[in-house]
């Protein structure tokens, strides 16, 4: 085992420091694009960090570091999303009964992410919104795939899948988006 | 004008040229606030019922002990109270007259 690992087992806050130095903007990263929202991204990228501190000594090396890190960085970003979308279900139950606040279901506020390009801003904001509405797996690859950067054989790796799966996966992801993107279109855009 | 599938595709690709975003500094500030307080655990009760009855059992030694402790001081308590009462009562009716 590397010795940076043996240290990191050992608890040395140096090693550890180093290890948040040089993993927090691929955690952050991937969290803001799992949840478009800076606050949980923030939130959840400690709460890596904090599991990486408290766990690593059973990390065994079966995979690279970096695919652990990634691991538990998308399971919790899934975790935020599932709790969240159980208050907001919840919410919804209770505003039905009452009467005073007949609010409507608030539409969630366009997310523009501060690595996008200034000239596709607001079509990314439209595409994150898209992709926010995209099944749990196609949602995680297509994510590492065009906002982390990945490729199919490290996402591969980190969803515990094949090559091939992962490639379905961000294929349909695509299929979905550009459905999603044609009904946005004739909404909005004609 | 574009059309819908050139807009699309458009923004199927607006994703390209993007940049890793970075967290705000205090980060790991943060991060090592956190990891000093201690956790809190909770530790799961396996097979709550044998501790349980572990309790109760425990319990009733303990009562078992307690009632056997306040038994005997009470006996030796007793032992003493005719001796007292006669005593008393012999001063009571003074010396004996021949």
């Amino acid at each position: 085992m590397q010795p940076f690992i043996i240290k990191l087992r050992e608890g040395n806050e140096q090693a550890f420091c180093e290890l948040v130095d040089q993993f927090r903007d691929r955690v952050y990263n991937t969290a803001l694009g799992m949840l478009q929202n800076e606050e949980n991204a923030e939130d959840v990228t400690q709460e890596v960090f904090i599991e990486i501190f408290r766990s690593v000594v059973g990390f065994r090396g079966e995979s690279s570091l970096s695919t652990w890190i990634y691991r538990i960085t998308v399971r919790k970003s899934l975790e935020y999303i599932r709790t969240s979308q159980r208050k907001k279900r919840s919410g919804i139950f209770f505003s039905l009964f009452n009467l005073e606040q007949q609010e409507s279901v608030t539409t969630e506020a366009p997310f523009y992410h501060p690595g996008i390009l200034l000239e596709n801003k607001e079509r990314a904001a439209i595409l994150f919104s898209a992709v926010s509405k995209l099944p749990v797996n196609q949602r995680t690859a297509f994510v590492l795939h065009k906002v982390e950067g990945l490729s199919q054989a490290e996402i591969a790796e980190i969803m515990n899948s094949s090559v091939s799966a992962v490639e379905s996966l961000i294929v349909r992801a695509k299929q979905k988006l550009r459905e999603l993107l044609s009904d946005y279109y004739d909404k909005n855009e004609r | 004008m574009k059309t819908k599938e050139t807009w699309i595709e458009e923004t199927l690709n607006s994703f390209d040229g993007i940049r890793r975003a970075t967290p705000k500094p205090d980060l790991f500030p943060g991060i090592q606030q956190r990891l000093g307080l201690p956790e809190k655990k909770t530790i799961p009760l396996k097979r709550p019922f044998y501790w349980s009855v572990a309790a109760g059992i425990a319990i009733l030694i303990g009562l078992n002990i307690f009632g056997a402790i306040y038994y005997h001081s009470a006996q030796s308590i007793s032992s003493q109270v005719p001796a007292a009462i006669a005593k008393d009562y012999l001063s009571y009716l003074g010396p004996i007259k021949l």
